[in-house]
């Protein structure tokens, strides 16, 4: 082929420009000094300085190596804690997947949106996700140990209802991906709206909604570990009380046993999802 | 004779359809049609073929229409629409089968209609429910794939579930909207051929819409054009000259 260049050659023609385009460069240029400006004001404010670290770790030599000597004498009651955890995180999950299953398809834009009182409730439900969500677990723990007293329980009921707000948001957009032609098929041969919804729309989004609480348990297990920090079960509360009496060598233990057993959930959980992902 | 006339399964009289943003999709179609009859209604895409299925079995709520269905007036409420469609089978272009469930469940999803309160959440289905939908998918020759995940079925194969899930609810009419489109023409011929063979067999009434027209003269026993959403064209497959083609195709319409 010749070259495009022959015939003269031609120009770009001006970019269109609003007539306020000098004022957004500017604002732009305002906003990103902004930026600069508080990310300056954060480095000093919270007193960042790599030079500590080093200065540190010389200073606490001796304690740090004890990290290097497990105390494996309490192993076992660690793994009690441990398995605690775990436990708490899975009837957390267990309780947001029984909550969030039903509020899912009331938060479901493509069932709910074509009536009036259908947006009511769509709307009511999606703020009802959205406010759980912004609770944090950690302040829900501390909320559930004044409830309910220290101990599991109140890890329990933090994980799961802070969980209702993700698993419910996560299943009401898997429900608004499906393909609408089965459901029109269900309708068709005559079936009510429960049969649309369980035969149309669940075979669906049950695989997904088995990864999401997998993945789910799996992400509780870690907010155990913290929650255990304010007291509310598990093995996280030891981590808090061998800090404080220097029990680096127990504190070295501890970290190992949820190492291991955070990194094998991990791997058994991304295995299952992937196994749902091909089935 | 009047008397030996068999009364039609299906009268649409001046049918219409407006979608909110205005657009007309169907206007003043009027049609009946026979017990064991099968019906073609052939036009292009958009003319409004699907719309006057959709409204037939009330998926979409016709503006306005007189429709009789085994002589009782339709009507559009919930619970009416439940029993019509009960009695309807209804046929997808995109098979609109469910690809995780089972063959066999997917047949059953036609006895939905008689299916008890109780059973609903288990999946389970009467002894008579799963007769029928055996004898269902014997006909349409998927006996022996009966176990298998919907989704691991050819298109053909996915098709002929989706007759037999229509045949499973033991229908008086059968709606099927472009049934072959998305198969290719050797296949298209083949599902829409074995479909039409039990549709005599069992003296169905059939509303079928295709836009091939070789396909229609080869199966209908009276063909509909439909142009922008009215009816241009009622007869026999044998009248679809060339004219009356250009009059529901176009002028660019040419064999």
């Amino acid at each position: 082929m010749s070259s495009l260049l022959l015939e003269g050659s031609p120009k770009l023609p001006p970019r269109p420009r609003s007539p306020l385009a000098p004022l957004w460069a500017s604002v732009k240029l305002l906003a990103a000094a902004m930026v600069v400006a508080y990310i300056v004001l954060a480095l000093w404010h919270t007193g960042f300085n790599p030079w500590k670290l080093v200065e540190g770790a010389q200073r606490t030599r001796g304690l740090l190596a004890e990290l290097l000597r497990p105390d494996w004498s309490i192993a076992s009651q660690l793994l009690k804690l441990m398995n605690e955890t775990v436990e708490i995180a899975l009837l957390g999950t267990l309780i947001a997947v029984l909550i969030s299953f039903p509020l899912a398809f009331l938060g479901s834009k493509n069932l709910m949106l074509r009536s009036a009182p259908g947006r009511v409730v769509y709307f009511i439900v999606r703020l009802i996700f959205n406010i759980l969500r912004a609770f944090e677990p950690v302040l829900l723990a501390l909320l559930f140990v004044i409830m309910v007293g220290l101990g599991p329980f109140a890890g329990v009921m933090a994980l799961g209802i802070h969980s209702v707000g993700m698993l419910g948001k996560l299943f009401s957009e898997t429900i608004e991906g499906i393909d609408q032609g089965p459901v029109e098929a269900v309708l068709a041969s005559g079936g009510n709206r429960f049969q649309v919804v369980w035969y149309g729309i669940l075979p669906q989004v049950a695989p997904q909604f088995l990864a999401f609480s997998i993945y789910r348990w799996d992400i509780n297990i870690r907010m155990s570990i913290v929650l255990g920090i304010v007291g509310a079960g598990g093995i996280g509360y030891m981590l808090l009380q061998y800090m404080s009496l220097f029990q680096f060598g127990k504190l070295a233990t501890a970290f190992l046993i949820i190492l291991a057993a955070v990194t094998i959930l991990d791997w058994a959980s991304a295995w299952l999802r992937t196994r749902l992902g091909q089935t | 004779m009047i008397l030996l006339m068999p009364a039609p399964v299906l009268e649409v009289a001046e049918l219409a359809h407006t979608y909110p943003d205005g657009t007309k999709a169907v206007q003043g179609v009027s049609f009946s049609v026979e017990p064991g009859e099968i019906v073609v209604i052939i036009g292009l895409s958009g003319a409004g073929k699907s719309t006057i299925l959709r409204c037939i079995n009330g998926i979409v709520r016709p503006t306005k229409a007189k429709i009789r269905f085994l002589d009782e007036q339709v009507r559009w409420d919930y619970g009416y629409l439940l029993q019509l469609r009960r009695r309807i089978g209804f046929i997808f272009q995109n098979f609109n089968i469910l690809e995780k469930l089972t063959v066999l469940t997917n047949v059953l999803l036609g006895r939905l209609g008689v299916q008890p309160a109780w059973a609903m959440p288990l999946y389970r289905f009467s002894q008579r429910d799963r007769e029928v939908a055996t004898a269902a998918l014997a006909k349409v020759g998927l006996l022996k794939e009966w176990h298998k995940c919907a989704g691991e079925l050819s298109g053909g194969q996915q098709q002929r579930v989706g007759v037999a899930r229509a045949l499973a609810q033991e229908p008086r009419l059968l709606l099927a909207d472009e049934p072959v489109s998305s198969l290719d023409p050797l296949t298209a011929d083949r599902v829409l051929g074995h479909f039409v063979r039990i549709c005599r067999e069992e003296e169905l009434a059939t509303v079928i819409n295709l836009h091939a027209v070789p396909l229609a003269r080869k199966y209908a026993d009276r063909v509909l054009g439909v142009r922008d959403g009215r009816i241009v064209f009622e007869g026999k497959p044998s009248q679809l000259e060339l004219t009356i083609l250009q009059n529901i195709y176009g002028e660019e319409y040419d064999e």
